[in-house]
């Protein structure tokens, strides 16, 4: 499932592909947080004059907050223990390669050198 | 001689224990150290000083992680603004219910892949390898460097204000501070207007933390992290019980104590600060000392009952009988004064002190009786700003403040790099996810139970926690808990400081001298550079925590959305985009980082303050930052070259098939 912006050339490493679609889901779970927290507050929340004798509460906690962050709360655990147990993918990261950054700059540095050496021979 | 009033016997014992707890802890710390210090012997020391080797386990992954999320602030500025703005702190804090997933999901598994290919340490050798640009890791590393080393000197002070408020009321310490600190506070310079209780914390915090990161590496980072994220989950789950059971005993048969106190909190108004005049009955012969918790009831104009509270420690000096101009709080809630005056003994009070002329500043937001149950309800009281302490904007912004910037951190990165595979990174985020839920919105109930519990605290709101904790394990008559408790809060800005101590102390060795001056140096010069550098970075830090320049809580909101300006943006596109290429994500770093800094100076004209800073419609400039350098990398992109086909395949291609023997 290659994108527009993909090369068909280059087989894709599976890592990658799984990373990227792990990562659109969690972004569309920040969006959908956000769009029931945010609107759900502001509608039931903001600006309200509270009698005190009739404020209404769940559980002790006032109704607007259980229903616009405790309960969304809950559904983001749950959520999250469905991505983390059944969607995210056990993928192999590979080996370290320790130094190998270091070594390959090395191995330019000389290759550099002797260029500059043979360009001055010559 | 002098009399004492009030001599905050409450809080004595328990900040003994507190004492005993620090004492204790520092020294398992210093143990985590050592045992660390021999993991470096046997393995490739840059990896396992700056990484730990790659090869964190779940619980060592998890907690470190949601410890250095959770930084100092958690356990003191949160604790203090649920006090002072009431429930609407849980929407304040609501996108904790998706930071897990999207700080450590977002980017970890590949971030942790992309730095085994290359053998990447550092966020900035990440950079520089995936683009195979030098310059690249130069800009990563010189904007860490940057904001980092401002917020490292923050952190250090909060380190140091923290154990400060935790032993406050031990004896010991102030006669310690005073021997010890007084002829030097006494000798101007950096020194001047500093005082001897403060260095001493810093000190004492600051060797502690240079030591043991500075022997220990990463490891004993991560293993003081898990100890010091077990002691903050182990805190709240001890204080949500005996804060509902205690709330519990004032509600009226048939009410929960949560419910009881939501129903009280819609009563609430706020208290209000403001000066007052106090005169003695009749002069002493010796100075009066009255210190900044000591209640003073008396009768208003109609006959009602009124209650302030000193917010400084007052004298009144023999032979006088009047001091006027004095810092005040007075409550103005009903309720509020009946349950303190209850709390009152006759120890408490002196009957020979009048109070008179109490001039109070009423709240921007909350006082006024249209704003009536601002304690229950949305944007919560606040006592600078007429919009109230939650406008639905800045609740917005903190969904990116939290869940996005978060992603954005370097030393969340850096974490991610660390891990062992990708099992351990699903069940961790689990793990956090867990953690965060038993943590934050507990935390709303309790420091909400608190508004009842211990009233007009505002005068002194960053010593809620230790106070809270205090108040509850005596009431419960476990004091020694207390000790426990108190260390909370200083486990946590342990946690954070630590972690910023190393990436500074990596940037210079690693990605400064080992990656652009001397590649060939050997291990042994390594090793000794790295010890070097984390000790000069964490005593740098502590002498310019010693007089920090003000403003110190800004920098560090500064610096946190500064640095997801300018990181996010290029680490998504390079991590996802085989596209990207280093032209677009330099460009979109510092644009990222331009614009965040205009919208900041912006602020020195619109709102006469470089840390008051301009907020498009309202929003945090992070919101614009992060805009800007997404949209900068993506079409600078396009318009210059595609990276080196090879690049790609190094980095987005299947690597080939292992042969087999």
């Amino acid at each position: 499932m290659n994108k527009p912006d993909m090369d068909p050339d280059i087989e894709y490493d599976p890592v990658f592909l799984h990373s990227r679609r792990e990562a659109i889901v969690i972004f569309c779970i920040w969006v959908t947080a956000i769009i029931w927290v945010v609107p759900f507050c502001y509608f039931q929340g903001y600006g309200q004059n509270v009698d005190p004798s009739t404020l209404s509460l769940t559980i002790g906690i006032p109704t607007w907050l259980f229903w616009g962050v405790f309960i969304p709360w809950v559904v983001a655990d749950i959520f999250t223990i469905w991505f983390c147990f059944f969607y995210m993918q056990d993928d192999p990261l590979g080996e370290a390669h320790e130094g190998a950054d270091i070594e390959e700059e090395l191995a330019e540095m000389r290759a550099a050198a002797r260029q500059t050496q043979d360009g001055g021979g010559a | 001689m002098e009399t004492f009033l009030n001599a905050g016997t409450t809080f004595a014992a328990g900040s003994n224990s507190a004492l005993l707890t620090f004492c204790l802890y520092t020294l398992a710390v210093f143990g985590i150290a050592w045992l660390s210090n021999r993991l470096l012997q046997s393995k490739s020391f840059m990896s396992e000083y700056f990484l730990g080797s790659r090869s964190l386990g779940v619980w060592a992954f998890a907690l470190t992680f949601a410890a250095t999320s959770s930084s100092g602030g958690s356990f003191t500025g949160f604790p203090s603004k649920i006090y002072t703005h009431g429930w609407v702190l849980a929407l304040w804090i609501g996108s904790y219910m998706v930071v897990p997933i999207c700080t450590m999901g977002l980017l970890g598994k590949r971030l942790n892949q992309v730095a085994r290919i290359s053998g990447s340490i550092t966020v900035p050798d990440v950079m520089r390898d995936r683009f195979h640009n030098k310059y690249f890791g130069l800009l990563a590393v010189s904007l860490i460097v940057f904001f980092m080393s401002f917020n490292l000197v923050a952190q250090f002070k909060a380190g140091a204000l923290i154990l400060q408020t935790l032993l406050a009321d031990v004896d010991m310490f102030h006669t310690v501070s005073i021997r010890l600190f007084s002829s030097m506070t006494e000798t101007g310079g950096i020194f001047e207007g500093v005082k001897a209780g403060y260095l001493l914390c810093l000190f004492t915090f600051g060797v502690a933390v240079i030591i043991y990161t500075t022997y220990g590496g990463f490891h004993a980072v991560v293993w003081t992290d898990v100890m010091q994220g077990v002691v903050m989950v182990c805190g709240v789950m001890i204080m949500l019980p005996l804060a509902l059971y205690q709330v519990g005993k004032l509600a009226p048969s048939g009410e929960s104590g949560l419910e009881y106190s939501t129903r009280e909190m819609a009563k609430m108004t706020p208290p209000q600060a403001g000066t007052a005049t106090l005169r003695l009955t009749a002069a002493r012969d010796r100075d009066t000392t009255l210190r900044s918790d000591t209640w003073l009831p008396f009768t208003g104009e109609s006959g009602e009952q009124r209650l302030l509270r000193l917010t400084d420690l007052v004298m009144i000096p023999a032979g006088q009988t009047e001091v006027a101009d004095i810092g005040i709080l007075e409550l103005t809630a009903a309720g509020d004064i009946s349950r303190k005056m209850n709390q009152l003994t006759a120890s408490d009070l002196d009957p020979e002190i009048d109070v008179t002329d109490v001039d109070t500043t009423p709240y921007q937001y909350g006082s006024d009786p249209s704003h009536a149950g601002a304690y229950v309800s949305a944007p919560g009281p606040s006592a600078t700003d007429v919009n109230g302490f939650l406008p639905v904007s800045l609740a917005i912004s903190f969904f990116f403040m939290w869940a996005i910037s978060g992603s954005g951190q370097p030393s969340n990165m850096v974490r991610l790099m660390a891990f062992k595979d990708a099992r351990t990174l699903r069940l961790s985020i689990f793990t956090v996810a867990m953690y965060y839920s038993a943590i934050y919105f507990p935390l709303v109930i309790i420091f909400c139970c608190a508004r009842l519990l211990i009233p007009g605290m505002e005068a002194e709101s960053d010593r809620i926690m230790p106070a809270m904790a205090v108040f509850l394990s005596e009431n419960a008559g476990i004091a020694w808990l207390a000790g426990l408790l108190v260390a909370a809060p200083f486990a946590a800005v342990m946690s954070t400081v630590d972690s910023f101590l190393l990436m500074i102390s990596s940037a210079l060795v690693r990605d400064i001298y080992q990656r652009n001056i001397n590649p060939a140096a050997e291990e042994k010069l390594i090793k000794r550079l790295s010890y070097l550098f984390t000790l000069i970075v964490g005593t740098a830090a502590m002498i310019g925590a010693i007089n920090p320049p003000q403003f110190l809580q800004d920098i560090i909101v500064y610096v946190g959305s500064g640095l997801a300006a300018c990181f996010l943006a290029p680490v998504v596109y390079a991590l996802y985009w085989p596209r990207a290429n280093a032209h677009g994500c330099i460009a979109g770093m510092l644009a990222g980082f331009a614009a965040h800094l205009s919208l900041y100076f912006s602020g020195i004209f619109a709102n006469g303050s470089f840390f008051r800073p301009y907020r498009i419609m309202n929003f945090d400039p992070i919101i614009f930052g992060l805009l800007v350098s997404f949209i900068t990398v993506y079409v600078v992109t396009l318009i210059t070259p595609a990276p080196s086909p090879e690049l790609v395949r190094k980095y987005f291609g299947k690597p080939p098939a292992k042969p087999t023997p």
